[in-house]
């Protein structure tokens, strides 16, 4: 028997009260999810994979973030809208069919460095355009120099692809992708990882539409609409109850050698100032006094990186529960003096441009510690990313890819997470699977129980990794450690944790790139996280 | 499919041999047992509340009622089977043994770093479960091999015998050893059990390359030492349980039912107690793949909706979906990451914080949240006049007209509607919208729960919803179903007879049967296949070896063989059932069987990446065993109705007049039309507007909800 009419609801769609608009949110964010998965499931490199180094978003028809998967990287959601802004100024939505796809890896208007791929699908239902789904992930290479902090400018970090069509009414684009296939060491993984992009986004597409259906709505405007007003609305609320007024704090991070120095030349450290105000309900984090961009080493971070750091960390504090999306960040403000390290210019070297900008949390959490205590962090042990490959006997190559973390920061009422990492949230590869990968043998992975910040709370345990080479193939890593000098800040009297240690043979490594040879063992201290409140 | 109670004479076996088999099924409320005998289909049923306590007490007392009113002994019964969520709640209370751990030096607080993400990235706040094994308990000793198995460093067996009596001293009832790659080569952990054995007799050992002898050693240590952690409580209530099934008259082995779907004896049971785990629900997925070949339906969503949750599984031509990760005791109720994570061969299920008893509330944005709290049964639902003001999904049922106020548990409970309606006009007024509205939102949101996790499982596999029918048990799964299966477009709910004691009935149906899974890394290629033949070989002599001491005659033992693989470079795999036969040159053949599954799963494959195998699995299992019941009832007339209630239905904005049916005067052949509700002791189904049901020849209510395809 079939019903005589399709189904009618009882509530207007239109209305969207507090239950229409729960269980409409929930989908949309249930959509991403099912578009996350489709990425873990597909992606053919490591980092994407099993390090979980992307995102996907989902936008309204004007390109406003709308809801995200629910282990998506906070800062590149905070970044992926304003991509996609971008890339419609060079190819206008009224211009765009359907199986179009967008690409850039351009760092300013993308998220900061040349590896992240920014990849956007507009979503069209019954013909008209709806949304858009935008994905971005860390792919293995792109490139350039393999050396993190090598570059002496953009130039030679590897290829810059400015915004262009990678799919033109779902025919591939084999012009770019060539280029792309051409200028990268590990061509299958890189565009195995760009197709699981696309495919996600193809999946949400097809869900959107599904939804639509369902709801038997022709867009989610009205849906987008009533998500960004409550959202900007809890926001206003939670800023409302920190007391107006400026607070300033500063940290200061690892300096780089001038690269004419001599190597036992200990460098400059690099300063990162904060001076965050509140007015009512709206917040502005200037980073003025911020030390300038610097071509001694590939750090410089972008302005939208800076503000998706900043977002995500405020996020953190004040409204950890609500479901991310840009509207929540209208009525923050974030600035960063241009040519400072946290808003280079072009062309500025930025591949390892993280180890700056995930300090910027410490300089903002720093600032409201006095005013809103439990709602902060001490500084985390920043995590060590390492890549490692070489050559097989027989020439085959090996490429991997490890982040470890270090101790998270205390908190007024809690010590920290051992082992875990703040604000990126990242998995790393069992030692087992490492091991069947590269020749190397991972000795020791232990918690460091010295390595707390102490205070009236401590901060979480680092941890200790031993490598060395499985046999007699050599291997090269390139690292990317932190925290060498200054190590993660305590707040609030509490002492800091410790400095990242580097050791070869015994010997404490200052370079970032070193080839095993057989025999030898580096050895890796991660510092443990910051205490909270003075020793009692 | 399970016909209702015999209530004749009982039938004595004359025949040869035992003929009747018993299923006993402990719950968290309720033992459940159900008796057949085989020959005629006779089927018997018992309901003790469970004892936690003791729960060999309910089992004895369940026995004894049961063999009385069927004029059995022991002696008569064929196959003892037992489901228990003893192993369950033993991790997640935290009620195991004083455990230890003995890993790798260098790597023995791999049990608490986990794989370092945080399961909820914006939650500072976060909590992670405590290891079951604090740090000064988890000793390393040095030993060392590489990825081939090869030895880098011998095991050093001095540093292992003061370890040994170390522990022995600490007092510890179980040890769980984990050395890295030892999946590959055992020695090293088979010599530390030798060495741990001498030192402290009668101390459970786990080895890794026993209870999980696969790679990733996170997951594998956390699985060896919830076993360990379990063993010793899980070995005295078999034994003893066993002791007391033997003062009855059974001698036989007891079988237990494992997370898997299959059974094994109480013996293996008692060695790897942690494959026990989750197996109640496991058993009514079980039952339901039995409803679904007796009705000639092969795709199902076992859909199982109680006080506190909801679960679903999924049939796919007639088989449930093969999982092999498993997370128990989670910090955070239903958050992914928040538990221990277990490598155990389980049946693939979800389970959401949506039941009966789940809590509507006003969350922080004033959106209406229902669940994952639950009121419990004490104070329970405001409808039960207990105490309970804070209106729950049983509250809005009541209201909506799907409960009957006087009809309650048979009529044995009296539900307060005023109760419920004053809840809701609490909540109502903090959300500001209409009470009216509220009770319809209430069963919207936690029916679009269960929607979007059911969803969001059946795109992980690459399924489409719409092919399958919604099989919904537990007191609150008929209800709900028709709004569930709605919101997945399924077009058919069917809500079997008996539905109260169908893990029980699920439990004698399962095949005995034990999973292996080996960790052997390697290209696919002609030499690796002639290495990994190897490895499915033991595994198939270890499988015939457990199944003929289980009774099993070898001739009738089946092996299936299948593979996790994935590309070169990849870290998840893709487990491929691999076929008896290979056509053509194998390496060809098994990368296409790949490739289809692969693109079956995810869209699309790439057939010119190198393919790798991980882990060779191979379950070896008895055939199932077939179970025919008698119809009881012979085809009647037409229903009476009962009377008429108003009950609210979405699709048609508003209450309307439907008929009440009491399900145990339905007999076979009845049709009826929505809108309608079936009253039974422990549930009622609801058949909406436009829809029409009937009944089968085995009493199963099958709803065709009249949805265009």
């Amino acid at each position: 028997m079939a019903r005589a009419e399709p189904l009618v609801r009882a509530s207007n769609a239109a209305e969207l009260d507090p239950i229409t608009l729960e269980v409409y949110w929930n989908r949309l964010i249930t959509i991403m999810d099912e578009a996350d998965l489709a990425v873990v499931r597909t992606a053919m490199s490591t980092i994407v994979a099993e390090s979980r180094d992307f995102a996907v978003m989902l936008m309204d028809a004007n390109a406003v973030g709308l809801t995200q998967a629910v282990l998506s990287l906070a800062h590149f959601t905070a970044m992926i809208p304003r991509t996609t802004r971008l890339m419609l100024k060079r190819f206008p939505p009224e211009t765009l069919q359907e199986g179009d796809v967008l690409l850039t890896n351009d760092p300013w208007q993308g998220t900061g460095h040349l590896p992240d791929l920014t990849v956007v699908r507009p979503a069209f239902h019954k013909g008209k355009l709806v949304a858009y789904i935008g994905t971005a992930a860390h792919v293995p290479d792109i490139g350039g120099t393999i050396t993190y902090f090598g570059a002496h400018d953009v130039f030679e970090e590897g290829l810059r692809l400015m915004p262009c069509k990678i799919y033109r009414a779902g025919e591939p684009n084999q012009d770019v992708l060539e280029i792309l296939a051409a200028n990268v060491r590990v061509p299958e993984l890189v565009l195995g990882d760009l197709r699981s992009l696309v495919a996600a986004a193809t999946v949400a597409e097809r869900q959107l539409g599904e939804f639509l259906d369902d709801a038997g709505l022709s867009d989610i405007q009205e849906i987008s609409t009533a998500i960004q007003d409550l959202s900007e609305r809890t926001m206003r609320e939670a800023i409302a109850k920190i007391p107006s007024g400026t607070y300033r704090h500063s940290v200061l991070i690892d300096g780089h050698p001038d690269r004419s120095a001599s190597p036992d030349h200990a460098p400059d450290p690099h300063l990162i100032a904060v001076k965050v105000s509140v007015d009512g309900d709206r917040m502005t984090v200037d980073f003025e006094g911020t030390s300038p961009e610097t071509r001694n080493a590939a750090v410089n971070g972008t302005w939208a990186l800076t503000a998706g750091e900043t977002h995500t960390a405020l996020k953190a504090a004040l409204v950890p529960d609500i479901p991310s999306n840009e509207a929540l960040f209208r009525p923050i403000e974030v600035l960063a003096p241009e040519g400072s390290i946290l808003n280079c210019r072009f062309p500025s070297p930025v591949k390892g441009r993280s180890i700056t900008s995930l300090h910027c949390h410490e300089a903002v959490f720093g600032a409201l510690a006095e005013t809103i205590p439990d709602q902060v962090q001490a500084g985390t042990g920043i995590a060590l990313i390492l890549v490692i490959h070489g050559q097989h006997p027989g020439g085959k190559p090996f490429n991997s890819f490890l982040i470890a973390a270090g101790g998270v920061g205390a908190l007024s009422q809690r010590d920290g997470l051992n082992v875990a990492n703040f604000p990126i949230n990242t998995s790393i590869a069992p030692t087992e699977i490492l091991e069947n990968q590269v020749p190397l043998l991972l000795m020791r992975k232990e918690m460091l129980p010295d390595s707390r910040g102490r205070g009236r709370r401590q901060g979480g345990m680092g941890q200790r990794l031993v490598l060395r080479t499985a046999g007699q193939t050599p291997a090269t890593i390139t690292m990317r450690p932190n925290n060498r000098q200054f190590p993660p800040p305590g707040i609030l009297g509490g002492e800091p944790g410790t400095l990242c240690t580097v050791m070869l043979n015994g010997h404490p490594y200052a370079p970032t790139v070193v080839t095993l040879q057989p025999g030898d063992e580096i050895t890796f201290d991660l510092p443990g996280g910051g205490g909270f409140g003075p020793v009692p | 499919m399970l016909a209702r109670e015999d209530r004749r004479a009982p039938t004595r076996t004359t025949g040869s041999g035992p003929e009747h088999v018993l299923g006993i099924d402990i719950g968290g409320t309720f033992t459940d047992f159900v008796l057949c005998h085989v020959p005629t289909g006779n089927v018997w049923l018992a309901k003790h509340l469970t004892t936690p306590d003791d729960h060999a007490r309910a089992v004895r007392d369940g026995l004894a009622e049961l063999t009385r009113r069927a004029g059995v002994t022991g002696a008569d019964l064929e196959v003892v089977i037992h489901g228990t969520t003893l192993i369950t709640n033993a991790l997640l209370e935290r009620k195991g043994v004083a455990t230890a751990l003995v890993a790798t030096d260098g790597h023995r607080d791999v049990l608490e770093i986990g794989s370092e993400i945080r399961y909820d990235t914006y939650d500072l706040h976060l909590e992670r479960p405590e290891p079951l094994v604090a740090r000064p308990l988890r000793h390393q000793v040095p030993e060392r091999c590489f990825p081939s198995g090869e030895v880098l460093t011998p095991l050093d067996e001095t540093a292992m015998r003061d370890i040994a009596r170390e522990l022995a001293k600490a007092n510890v009832e179980a040890v769980a050893v984990c050395f890295l790659h030892s999946f590959v080569n055992p020695h090293h952990e088979q010599r530390a059990r030798a060495i741990l054995n001498e030192a402290m007799p009668g101390v459970a050992v786990s080895l890794s390359s026993e209870v999980a002898p696969e790679i990733r050693e996170y997951p594998r240590m956390s699985t060896t030492v919830a076993n360990a952690y379990v063993q010793p409580i899980a070995e005295r209530y078999l034994l003893r349980l066993h002791a007391d099934l033997a003062t009855s008259g059974y001698t036989r082995p007891l079988y237990m039912m494992l997370s898997s779907g299959g059974i094994a004896t109480h013996d293996t049971a008692a060695r790897f107690p942690i494959r026990l785990i989750e197996s109640g629900p496991v058993a009514g997925a079980l039952a339901t793949v039995t409803l679904g070949q007796r009705m000639g339906r092969g795709n199902l969503i076992a859909f199982d909706m109680g006080g506190t949750t909801a679960k679903a599984s999924l049939i796919d031509g007639g088989t449930l979906t093969a999982g092999k990760e498993f997370e128990v005791a989670r910090v955070k109720r239903f958050k992914k990451g928040s538990g221990l994570p277990l490598q155990v061969p389980v049946i693939e299920m979800i389970e959401i914080g949506a039941g009966g008893g789940s809590v509507a509330r006003r969350g922080d944005m004033g959106l209406l949240k229902v669940g994952p709290e639950s009121a419990g049964a004490d104070p329970g639902p405001a409808c039960y006049g207990l105490g309970g003001t804070e209106p729950t999904v049983t509250d809005a049922d009541l209201l909506l007209g799907y409960l009957d106020p006087d009809n309650f548990l048979g009529g044995t409970m009296k539900l307060d509607v005023a109760a419920a309606r004053s809840a809701v006009e609490g909540l109502a007024a903090k959300l500001d919208v209409a009470p009216d509205r509220l009770v319809r939102g209430i069963f919207e949101v936690v029916n679009a729960n269960m929607i979007a996790a059911a969803k969001v499982h059946i795109s992980e596999r690459g399924r489409d919803a719409r092919r399958y029918a919604l099989v919904a048990f537990g007191g609150m799964g008929p209800m709900h179903a028709h709004a569930v299966a709605t919101g997945l477009k399924l077009r058919e709910v069917i809500c079997p007879a008996s539905a109260g004691v169908l893990s029980a009935w699920g439990m004698l149906v399962a095949p005995i049967s034990f999973e292996y899974g080996r960790s052997f890394v390697g290209a696919l290629s002609g030499g690796f296949l002639e290495r990994a033949e190897a490895v499915f070989a033991e595994m198939q002599a270890d499988g015939a070896r457990m199944l003929t001491e289980a009774g099993v005659p070898e001739n009738e033992i089946r092996y299936q063989r299948s593979a996790d693989m994935r590309y070169v470079g990849q870290y998840r795999e893709l487990t491929v059932p691999l076929p008896d036969k290979l056509e053509g040159d194998p390496v060809t053949a098994i990368r296409k069987v790949f490739f289809e599954h692969y693109r079956r799963a995810y869209g699309h494959a790439h057939t010119d990446v190198e393919v790798q195998v991980v882990t060779c699995r191979l379950v070896a299992s008895s055939p199932q065993r077939s179970l025919s019941n008698r119809a009881v009832a012979a085809p009647g007339g037409q229903p009476t109705k009962k009377r008429q209630r108003q009950i609210y239905f979405d699709a048609v904005g508003g209450y309307v007049p439907a008929d009440v049916y009491d399900r145990y005067e339905l007999r076979p052949g009845a049709t009826l039309d929505g809108p309608a509700v079936l009253e039974e002791r422990e549930s009622t189904a609801v058949v909406p507007p436009g829809a029409r049901a009937r009944i089968d020849d085995e009493l199963n209510l099958i709803i065709d909800l009249g949805l265009e395809a």
